[in-house]
C-alpha cells in the first residue's frame, strides 16, 4: 500500500495540542484543490509540499505561481505555511525523540533547542509575511515601514510586534495594509500583538518616530514598553528605519556616562520595582507560571544590564553571554540565568506545543498533569521510583526558581547602587542649584511617575542624608501658601501609583514633622493624600494591596496619620464592606488594624507597636485567628528552639505580644467572654511556665548545678489572673518553695528575678504576695504556715489570696499538700470567721460608695466584679471548693446546692456581662474599670447596644440586680450563722 | 452589527481572559469568515492583578486595533468593572458576576449581574470555569460570532482531556443568555 503523506500526517497531528488544528481547518479546505492545480501546473512535486526546506520563500513563490487564479493565491500560501509550521512543530518533538537529552548537558541542551526553534520560526514567518504584504499592497504610495519583533521569537501563541512608519506618504493605506495583515495572521497564522502600537495612541496600526518618541516620554515607567523596546529585532521592512529607531527611541534608554540618563533611569525605576516585588511572591500551590514565575524577571535584569553596559545585542541568550564578559563579576550570576532561561523557555514552549497556549500550567488538573508528563519525557525526565517524570520536572522547576531569585538579588543590588550613583535625584542632593529643592524633587517625580522603586529617596528622608529633612521643610516653607498646597497635591498625584512609597514618605514626614514643628506641612500633604484616595474608585483595593504587599508600612503609616485621615480611611474601608457580599481576609484584618490603631487604647496600642516592629507580616493574619494563632505557636517554638537565652526571651515576648493581640482582635469582633478568658489564661499561663523553663536553664548554666525542686517549688496566680480574666496589665503571683533551704531559696530567687524583669518587659506589673513581709520573691512553707496562724484584724485579704490562688506551675502533689496544710487549717477549718468577715467586708464597702467608691466603678460598686468575686470566695470558703472564680466554680456550687442554681446562673451572666465591659473597655478606652461617660460608644457598639446611654441604663440594671442578690444571700448566710444554708 | 463590534473582556490574573480573547478572535475569523483583530493588556496593571482581552469583529476592513467605545464588557472583578466600564458606549452591555457590586455606572448602559463563579463551582467544581460560562453569555448576547464557530474553535484551543466540561460550561453561559433574552423579549 502507497503511504499517503496527507493521512499520515493528519494522524501525526493529533499528537500535538488541540489549537494546531487551526491550521489543519485551513489546509483540510484547500489540500484538494492545490494538488489538483499543482499536478496540472508540473511546476514541483507534491513531496515538496510536505518536506522541510530550507528555502520556504522559494517554495512559496512556486505555490503562489501555480495557484493561478487571484482568489487562490492567498488560500494556497496559507496552507502551505500551515502545513511547513506544524511539519517544524513535528520536526521539534522528533529531535527530542531521536536524540534523547543527555542529562548532565541538558541545560545547554534545552538552550540550542530554544534557539533553533526560534530560528525555524522566522526563517519560515518572513517570506510567509512578506508574500501576505504583496498580495494585499494596493498600489498606493504606502509610507517606508519596518516590522519588529519585540517579544521571543519562538513564540507561537502570538507574534509581539511593533511596525514602525516614516511619518509621510499615505498612511491610512498602509494601516488597512497591517490590518489585513494582521486579520491574515490571526486566521491563518499566528496573531500579531500590537502591544506597543495600542501605546503609541489611537491613530492605528503603525506609528512613526516621532510618534514613538513623543509616546516615550508620555510612558516613561511603563517598563513593560520599555522592556518591549529593547528587545525590539527587525523581522521586514526598512533597515533604514529600523537604524533610525533604534538610534533615536531605542538608544535614549542606554546609559551615557556624565549625562543625564533620565530614560535610563525611570527604566531601572521600574523594572527594580518590578523585579523585587516579583521575586518576593511565593509561587501558586495550584500551578505554575513560567512566564510570571521566572522568565519576565530573567529578561527584566538582564535588559537593565545591558542598558548599564551598552550592550546592543537584542536577544536574551546572546546577552547573557555578551554580559558575562563585560560585567565578568557577575559572570557566574549570568551563566545560571542562561541556564534557567533555557529550562523555563522549553518547558513553556513544550508545554503550549503538545497542550494548550496559556502561561498558566494548572497542576490541580488530570489533563494537564498529563501534558506536563509528556513534557517532562522530552526534556529527559524520567519516571523514578515512587514519582513520575513531571514530579521530578516540578522539583527541578521550583530548584530553578530559587537560582534565579539568588541569582538575581546582588543583580539588583548592582542596580540599587547604579542608581544611587547616578540618580537625578542624588545629582540634586549633592549639586544644590539656585531652584527650590521641593520644586526641583518634584520634578523627578513627575518625570519618573509610575516607578515603583523609590527606595533611595525614602532612605534618604529616613537617615538624613546632607540634611534632606531640614532642606526639604525649609524649601516647601520659602513657598507661597498657594504654590506649596498646588506642589503637595502634585506630589500625591504623581506617588499615587506606588502607595507603599506614597505611605512610608508621609510616615516619615509626619513623625519628622513632630520633632522640627513643622505639623502643618505635613498635615497638609496627609489632607491632599486622603483627597486624592477619597475619589479613587478602587482605593480600598489599592490600600487592600499595599497591606498585603508591606503590612508595616500601611500600619506605620496609619499609626503617624492625623485622626482624619484614619477617619477617611476607615470610611473607605466600611462602604467598600457593606458593598462587598464577601470579604476577603486582607480586608478584615486592615478594618481591625485601622479599629485597634483608631479606637484601640493605649494599653492594647502598646501591644500593636511592639507587634509591628518584631512581626510586621503578622499584621496581615490580624482578622484571621487561626493564621495568627499559627503565628504565635511558631513563636513559641523558636522560643523552646533558639540557642541563647536572650532570643529564647525575646520569642517568648513577641509569642506573648502577638497572642494577646489575637485574643484582643477577637474581643474586639465580638468573640463570647468565655473564649476570651479561656483563650487568655492559656497563653498567660504557658507565657509563664517557659518563662520559668528558660530562666532556670540559664541560672542553672551560670551555677552549674541542676536544681531538682519538682514537688517543692509552685507558682500560684493570684488575683485577676487566678480568676482567669483577661487583659490584666498586672500579675499577682506567691511564689512557695516547699523547703527550709536558704541557699536553695536564694538560687530560685535568681531565677524569680529574671522572670521578673521579663514580665515587666512585656508590659505588666509583677506584683509578689507576701514578699513585702518576708523580705523574698519566694516564701517558705514554714513562713507561710507562720502567717496563717497569726491572727490578725485583716488577716481575710491575705486568707482571700490564699483561697483564690490557682497553681500554674507545679505539681499535684504540691498543691495537694498546700490545701491540705495551708488552706484547710487556715480557711476552711475557720470558715465562720471568714465568711462573717467577708460578708463584713461587703457590707462596708456598699457603704462607701457615692464619696469613696464611684458608681460607675465596675469593679467596686455595688453589685460589681468585687462583690461577685467576694461572694464566691464565700461559697469557696463554706464549701471548701478549690476552683476558680469563674463559671466553672458556679456550675459546681449549683450542683452541690441546688438551691443556688437560679442565682448561680444569673450570677454568671451579670459577671459575664461585666467582664466582657471591662475587657472592651481596656481594649477600647483605658486600663481602668471605671468607666468614662464620654469613651463608652466603641465598647457599647460591639457589645450590640446604639448607644452609651443604654449601655449605662444596662450596667446600673445588672449591678443593682446583683447589689440585691449578694446583699440576700448574706442575709441568709448570717441567719445560718455565718454558713452556707444546707 | 454596525460596522464593527468592540469586544472587552476583563477580570483576575487566573480568569484566563486572554483565552478567552483568542477563541473569539479565531471563531470570527477562522470559521464565520469576519476580521477581528485580539489584543491583550499584559503592561505594568496587568502586574497588580487586572487583565483584560480585546476583540474588534467587523465585516470590512479594521482600521485600528484599538477598542475605544466598547459594545460589550464582561467584568470578572469589581477592580475590572470600575476601571473599564467607562469605556462603554451608550447602549453598552456590562456582564458582571452577581457577587461584583458598583455603586455608579453612567447612564444608558444595560446590566446583567449573574451567577457566574456559582455555576462553575456547583457545576463544574471549579471557578475556573466561570470563564467559559461567561464565554457563552457574551456571545449568546451579542450575537456577533456564531455558537457553533465558538464551540469549534474552544475544541482547538483548549486542553485535550478538558474539551467537554469546558463546552458543556459555554452551553450553560449561553443557556442563562437564552433566559435573559427571553425576558427582555417579554418585557
Amino acid at each position: 500500500m502507497l503511504v499517503n503523506p496527507y493521512d499520515e500526517f493528519r494522524t501525526r497531528i493529533k499528537s500535538l495540542g488541540n489549537h494546531n488544528q487551526k491550521h489543519m481547518f485551513v489546509i483540510d479546505r484547500n489540500i484538494s484543490e492545490m494538488k489538483i492545480r499543482l499536478a496540472a501546473s508540473g511546476s514541483m512535486e507534491e513531496s515538496q509540499l510536505w518536506l522541510p526546506t530550507n528555502n520556504p520563500r522559494y517554495v512559496m513563490e512556486a505555490v503562489r505561481s501555480f495557484a493561478g487564479t487571484e482568489e487562490n493565491r492567498i488560500p494556497f500560501i496559507v496552507t502551505y505555511f500551515g502545513i511547513q509550521l506544524l511539519q517544524m512543530n513535528l520536526r521539534s518533538i522528533d529531535q527530542l525523540v531521536a536524540e534523547p537529552v543527555v542529562w548532565r548537558d541538558r541545560f545547554r541542551r534545552y538552550t540550542s533547542f530554544m534557539i533553533r526553534a526560534g530560528e525555524d520560526l522566522r526563517r519560515l514567518l518572513l517570506p510567509f509575511m512578506e508574500m501576505l504584504i504583496e498580495e494585499y499592497s494596493i498600489g498606493r504610495d504606502i509610507p517606508e515601514f519596518t516590522i519588529c519583533s519585540v517579544g521571543t521569537r519562538a513564540d507561537q501563541d502570538d507574534l509581539d510586534v511593533a511596525i514602525i512608519d516614516s511619518g509621510e506618504g499615505d498612511r491610512e493605506a498602509l494601516d488597512r495594509l497591517i490590518g489585513r495583515l494582521s486579520a491574515a495572521m490571526t486566521r491563518y497564522a499566528i496573531p500579531l500583538h500590537l502591544y506597543l502600537s495600542e501605546h503609541v495612541g489611537p491613530k492605528g496600526f503603525t506609528a512613526s518616530i516621532d510618534d514613538y518618541i513623543t509616546m516615550i516620554r508620555k510612558h516613561l515607567a511603563d517598563f513593560v514598553m520599555v522592556s518591549e523596546l529593547l528587545s525590539a529585532v527587525k523581522i521586514l521592512g526598512s533597515q533604514r528605519i529600523f537604524e533610525e529607531f533604534r538610534d533615536k527611541v531605542i538608544g535614549k534608554y542606554f546609559y551615557y556616562e556624565g549625562e543625564y540618563n533620565l530614560f535610563c533611569e525611570g527604566y531601572l525605576r521600574g523594572m527594580l520595582g518590578e523585579i523585587s516585588t516579583v521575586i518576593e511572591i511565593p509561587p501558586m500551590p495550584e500551578s505554575i507560571n513560567p512566564k510570571r514565575d521566572a522568565l519576565r524577571v530573567i529578561k527584566g535584569i538582564l535588559a537593565t544590564k545591558k542598558i548599564i553596559h551598552g550592550v546592543r545585542d537584542a536577544r536574551s541568550w546572546t546577552l547573557a553571554r555578551i554580559l558575562m564578559e563585560t560585567d565578568p563579576r557577575r559572570a557566574p550570576q549570568y551563566r545560571l540565568l542562561e541556564e534557567s532561561l533555557g529550562f523555563f523557555e522549553i518547558l513553556r514552549f513544550l508545554y503550549q506545543l503538545l497542550d494548550v497556549q496559556e502561561e498558566e500550567i494548572r497542576l490541580d488538573q488530570t489533563y494537564s498533569l498529563e501534558s506536563l508528563g509528556e513534557v517532562a519525557k522530552l526534556m529527559g525526565y524520567r519516571d523514578r521510583g515512587a514519582l513520575p517524570a513531571a514530579q521530578h520536572l516540578l522539583a527541578t522547576y521550583y530548584e530553578q526558581l530559587d537560582q534565579v531569585h539568588r541569582c538575581i538579588k546582588p543583580l539588583l543590588e548592582d542596580l540599587e547602587a547604579h542608581l544611587l550613583d547616578t540618580s537625578r535625584f542624588t545629582e540634586i542632593m549633592q549639586n544644590p542649584t539656585s531652584m527650590n529643592l521641593s520644586e526641583e524633587i518634584l520634578e523627578v517625580v513627575r518625570f519618573f511617575r509610575g516607578a515603583t522603586y523609590w527606595d533611595d529617596v525614602t532612605a534618604s528622608l529616613e537617615q538624613d542624608r546632607q540634611d534632606f529633612r531640614r532642606r526639604l521643610f525649609d524649601a516647601l516653607k520659602a513657598l507661597s501658601e498657594v504654590r506649596r498646597n498646588t506642589l503637595m497635591n502634585r506630589y500625591i498625584r504623581f506617588m499615587m501609583y506606588d502607595m507603599r512609597y506614597l505611605m512610608k514618605f508621609l510616615s516619615i514626614l509626619n513623625s519628622v514633622s513632630e520633632e522640627t514643628g513643622d505639623r502643618e506641612i505635613a498635615a497638609a500633604f496627609n489632607l491632599a493624600f486622603m483627597n486624592e484616595l477619597e475619589q479613587l474608585p478602587t482605593a480600598c483595593v489599592r490600600l487592600e494591596q499595599v497591606f498585603d504587599k508591606d503590612p508595616g508600612i500601611l500600619a506605620g503609616y496609619l499609626d503617624s496619620a492625623p485622626e482624619d485621615c484614619m477617619l477617611v480611611i476607615k470610611q473607605i474601608l466600611d462602604n467598600e464592606t457593606r458593598e462587598k457580599r464577601e470579604s476577603s481576609p486582607q480586608h478584615d484584618s486592615l478594618k481591625t488594624l485601622v479599629q485597634i490603631l483608631h479606637t484601640g487604647s493605649r494599653f492594647l496600642q502598646g501591644f500593636m507597636h511592639r507587634c509591628m516592629a518584631r512581626h510586621p507580616e503578622s499584621i496581615r493574619c490580624l482578622g484571621q485567628p487561626e493564621a495568627l494563632q499559627s503565628i504565635t505557636q511558631k513563636l513559641l517554638t523558636r522560643a523552646l528552639m533558639a540557642i541563647k537565652p536572650s532570643e529564647k526571651k525575646q520569642f517568648l515576648a513577641d509569642y506573648y505580644d502577638l497572642g494577646f493581640l489575637r485574643i484582643a482582635a477577637e474581643t474586639l469582633a465580638g468573640a463570647p467572654i468565655e473564649k476570651t478568658n479561656l483563650d487568655f489564661t492559656l497563653l498567660s499561663d504557658r507565657h509563664l511556665l517557659t518563662l520559668y523553663n528558660i530562666c532556670k536553664e540559664e541560672v542553672e548554666e551560670e551555677i552549674g548545678e541542676y536544681m531538682q525542686v519538682q514537688d517543692r517549688f509552685a507558682i500560684y496566680a493570684s488575683g485577676g489572673r487566678a480568676r482567669m480574666q483577661a487583659f490584666d496589665d498586672d500579675y499577682d503571683m506567691i511564689v512557695l518553695l516547699h523547703s527550709n533551704n536558704e541557699d536553695l531559696r536564694m538560687k530560685m530567687s535568681r531565677i524569680i528575678s529574671r522572670m521578673n524583669r521579663e514580665i515587666a518587659r512585656t508590659g505588666m506589673l509583677p506584683h509578689y504576695r507576701f514578699a513585702d513581709e518576708i523580705g523574698h520573691y519566694i516564701l517558705l512553707s514554714t513562713e507561710l504556715t507562720r502567717m496563717a496562724k497569726t491572727s490578725k484584724e485583716a488577716d481575710f485579704i491575705e486568707k482571700s489570696q490564699l483561697l483564690g490562688s490557682r497553681m500554674v506551675i507545679g505539681t499535684e502533689l504540691f498543691e495537694n499538700r498546700f490545701v491540705a496544710e495551708v488552706i484547710t487549717p487556715y480557711v476552711f477549718e475557720d470558715a465562720n470567721r471568714y465568711i462573717k468577715a467577708i460578708c463584713g467586708e461587703i457590707q462596708s464597702r456598699h457603704s462607701q460608695v457615692g464619696h469613696i467608691i464611684s458608681d460607675l466603678d465596675i469593679k467596686e460598686c455595688p453589685g460589681g466584679l468585687r462583690d461577685i468575686e467576694l461572694l464566691m470566695l464565700v461559697f469557696k470558703a463554706g464549701m471548701q471548693l478549690r476552683e476558680p472564680v469563674c463559671t466553672e466554680l458556679l456550675r459546681h456550687i449549683a450542683e452541690i446546692n441546688p438551691r443556688y442554681k437560679n442565682d448561680s446562673n444569673k450570677i454568671d451572666e451579670s459577671m459575664n456581662f461585666l467582664k466582657n465591659l471591662r475587657d472592651l473597655y481596656r481594649l477600647t478606652t483605658a486600663l481602668s474599670d471605671e468607666l468614662d461617660i464620654d469613651h463608652l460608644l466603641s465598647a457599647a457598639r460591639i457589645m450590640g447596644f446604639e448607644t452609651e446611654d443604654e449601655l449605662l441604663e444596662k450596667v446600673t440594671s445588672v449591678t443593682t440586680d446583683m447589689k440585691n442578690l449578694v446583699l440576700r444571700i448574706i442575709g441568709e448566710i448570717e441567719k445560718n450563722g455565718w454558713r452556707i444554708p444546707a | 452589527m454596525g460596522s464593527q463590534y468592540e469586544i472587552r473582556l476583563s477580570g483576575g490574573a487566573n480568569h484566563r481572559v486572554e483565552l478567552l480573547g483568542k477563541i473569539l478572535a479565531e471563531a470570527a475569523t477562522i470559521h464565520d469568515g469576519k476580521n477581528a483583530v485580539p489584543s491583550q493588556c499584559y503592561g505594568p496593571e496587568a502586574r497588580s492583578g487586572f487583565c483584560k482581552a480585546e476583540v474588534i469583529v467587523s465585516e470590512g476592513d479594521i482600521l485600528n486595533p484599538h477598542v475605544r467605545r466598547a459594545d460589550i464588557l464582561l467584568a470578572l472583578t469589581r477592580e475590572s468593572c470600575i476601571r473599564y466600564c467607562v469605556d462603554l458606549k451608550k447602549g453598552g452591555i456590562l456582564i458582571i458576576d452577581e457577587g461584583i457590586s458598583i455603586s455608579e455606572l453612567q447612564p444608558g448602559v444595560i446590566i446583567h449581574r449573574l451567577p457566574l463563579f456559582e455555576h462553575a463551582q456547583k457545576e463544574f467544581g471549579n471557578v475556573l470555569y466561570a470563564g467559559f460560562i461567561a464565554l457563552g453569555v457574551v456571545v449568546a448576547i451579542s450575537k456577533v460570532i456564531t455558537l457553533n464557530a465558538v464551540e469549534a474553535t474552544m475544541v482547538s484551543r483548549i486542553s485535550k482531556g478538558s474539551e467537554d466540561a469546558h463546552i458543556d460550561a459555554f452551553r450553560k453561559g449561553i443557556e442563562i443568555a437564552e433566559e435573559i433574552l427571553e425576558t427582555e423579549a417579554a418585557d
